[in-house]
């Protein structure tokens, strides 16, 4: 005990002869002209309680320190979705503009002008390709404004930056039915006012941008996470207000807009038509975006019809389900099970991370689990009926979990409807400085549709 | 007046929040710079606070939580620089040279025991420590600007203190195995 009280005194005249010593020269200068550059978020947009940057999180032991887990949880949290207010939103007016010479400018024209319906397949169409985003995570550029929209092959190869050289953050990708066109929303963090996060109309060879609601403009314009209703005339996406976020739709051909106003609440995310255009189905975390599991479930998935009624809770509330997605022939939903708790692994305290896709009948009966391995999210049906996802390898479960993983690499996968033939189609980074990650989560991928 | 001024920040006044930096940045670059123990790094890391507390003040819900927050996010910096640190090897922290210090008077020599000892500790157990007794938090308020449970602040620096003080005797046996040489 005296050693004890000896050893803090010590440490006590240390500190007071280190820490007086105040900031450097020119420090302040120097933070306050990176914060002339940077853009404050919309306050439901930091919803982000412990969360830190993404470089933080990652590490490949399994016993970790908490504090890097907290940063770990939310940054996983984040790229699943928890983090649709995050990172999603980066997109910005005039975002794909402000490299001109090599990212074609954002129409504001009026907007949904044209219809999305197919043009006729008298000529023979181009293979698939996937739409994705992917994170590079540069010095000097802050977090989550370097989500940008790529395209690859079905086959995996040929990926390549839609935009390049464009600086908005882009997210929420989706195809329409037919393949011709491709919504995604963007924001601008840098910008020196808050122009809101929009949704943009281009194709899969990066046609100039076509603005969808040009009349929706910021403080109360955060649209994202679109997608088409299977007969191509409408959207479905989530619009943000002040501190609210409700489920939208869109007529294309008229732009009327009509919220749902029973689906609004601070955090849902990724509405999906049914396939027979009469339900959207979505999930929605609690109000706190909190995913620490130990005190309960924390995430649901919905249903409402498409005028906006019959709102219910779909998922049970044992299992947390995130971000559901409709099987081509209705038949089943896909969702993102994210499952943290906190557990006590040789005397630390570890978060306990899960996440896998499951399938289940749209009463929520059924319920098979497809993955084991990593961190597998994101989960969206290709249209001929098998499932793409993402997964990370670089972080593990704590040791002696039920499926302590054996992941072999972190990418966009894609498998059977039944879990099987899993395979690696597109390899990510680790997102760290440089290497690209491919953004897992509902800002996902999506597989153009061919006729 | 304080909080005057957070809500003025959090309302998108720049020269607020620069006020409140100017006002907390020696305090954020003391603590950097104890949890770190490198110049550059606590550069680094206040200069990250401050950009994203800018960057995020409008979802601080209690203007008076303001300080508290800011150190909650200095911490994810702190952290973040100390990770980054470790995956550049280049970078690791040098121990200085155990012969220039050993005839030095005792005041300066227990200092520099205690420095070569915390520098060799982990990050989050220089950051507890720095906590209780810099800052002189209580385990609720160093739980809070950790993110951690209560009951971990007690754990994390029963360690910490117990690695600083197994360092500090590892320390003391190779200054006495020097004095044996020196004297042979």
């Amino acid at each position: 005990m005296t050693a004890d009280r000896d050893l803090d005194r010590q440490l006590g005249a240390w500190f007071d002869a280190r820490a007086t010593q105040g900031a450097p020269a020119g420090l302040l200068e120097r933070s306050l002209e990176r914060v002339d550059t940077t853009l404050q978020r919309p306050g439901w947009l930091v919803r982000d309680r412990g969360r830190s940057p993404r470089t933080m999180g990652r590490p490949t032991a399994a016993r970790i320190p908490l504090g890097r887990l907290v940063a770990i949880v939310a940054a996983i949290a984040v790229a699943t979705g928890a983090g649709f207010f995050l990172r999603l939103s980066p997109a910005t007016v005039g975002g794909p503009s402000s490299s001109p010479s090599t990212s074609p400018t954002p129409s504001t024209s009026v907007a949904p002008s044209s219809s999305p319906s197919p043009s006729p397949a008298a000529t023979p169409r181009p293979p698939a390709v996937i739409a994705y985003i992917k994170d590079v995570y540069r010095t000097g550029v802050p977090m989550d404004e370097t989500s940008r929209l790529w395209i690859v092959g079905a086959d995996g190869i040929g990926g390549h930056e839609l935009f390049p050289g464009g600086t908005g953050g882009q997210s929420g990708v989706a195809w329409s039915p037919d393949g011709t066109q491709l919504v995604y929303s963007e924001r601008d963090l840098r910008t020196a006012t808050d122009t809101g996060t929009h949704l943009y109309l281009t194709d899969a060879s990066g046609s100039t941008p076509q603005l969808v609601d040009p009349g929706c403009v910021a403080p109360s314009c955060y649209d994202s996470e679109a997608a088409f209703s299977p007969d191509g005339r409408q959207l479905v996406f989530l619009r943000a207000g002040a501190s609210t976020i409700v489920i939208a739709t869109m007529d294309l051909a008229t732009g009327r807009v009509v919220e749902l106003g029973s689906t609004a609440a601070v955090a849902d995310e990724r509405p999906r038509w049914s396939p027979d255009g009469r339900q959207i189905v979505f999930s929605r975390l609690d109000k706190d975006g909190d995913l620490i599991n130990n005190s309960g479930n924390r995430s649901a998935v919905f249903i409402v019809d498409a005028d906006g009624r019959n709102l219910r809770q779909l998922s049970s509330a044992t299992l947390p389900a995130r971000l559901p997605d409709w099987s081509p022939d209705g038949s089943r939903i896909v969702f993102t099970s994210y499952v943290t708790k906190i557990v006590r692994v040789a005397g630390d305290n570890v978060f306990d991370i899960t996440q896998d896709v499951y399938t289940v009948r749209p009463d929520w009966t059924d319920l098979r689990r497809l993955t084991t391995e990593g961190f597998s999210n994101g989960a969206t049906w290709t249209p001929d009926g098998r499932i793409m996802f993402t997964r990370e390898c670089t972080v593990q479960r704590p040791t002696g979990g039920p499926s302590s993983p054996d992941c072999s690499a972190s990418g966009l996968w894609t498998m059977d409807a039944d879990g099987t033939n899993a395979r690696l189609l597109v390899p990510g980074g680790n997102g760290l400085d440089g290497f690209p990650l491919i953004t897992p989560g509902m800002i996902h991928a999506a597989w153009q549709p061919t006729p | 007046m304080r909080r005057d001024l957070v809500e003025r920040a959090r309302g998108g006044d720049r020269e607020a929040f620069a006020t409140l930096a100017a006002d907390c940045i020696g305090r954020l670059f003391n603590i950097a710079q104890l949890m770190l123990r490198d110049h550059d790094l606590a550069d680094d890391a206040v200069q990250e606070t401050l950009v994203l507390a800018w960057r995020d003040l409008k979802g601080l819900r209690d203007p008076d939580g303001f300080d508290a927050w800011l150190r909650r996010v200095l911490i994810r910096c702190v952290y973040r620089e100390a990770n980054r640190e470790r995956r550049q090897s280049w970078r690791t922290v040098e121990v200085p040279d155990i012969a220039c210090y050993s005839d030095t008077a005792q005041g300066v020599e227990d200092r520099d025991t205690i420095e070569r000892g915390f520098r060799r500790l982990r990050p989050e157990h220089r950051a507890v420590l720095v906590l209780r007794h810099y800052l002189g938090f209580s385990d609720e308020e160093a739980a809070d600007a950790l993110s951690v449970p209560a009951g971990t602040i007690k754990s994390r620096l029963n360690r910490a203190t117990s690695a600083l003080r197994a360092e500090l005797e590892a320390d003391a046996r190779r200054v006495d195995r020097l004095a044996v040489e020196s004297v042979r």
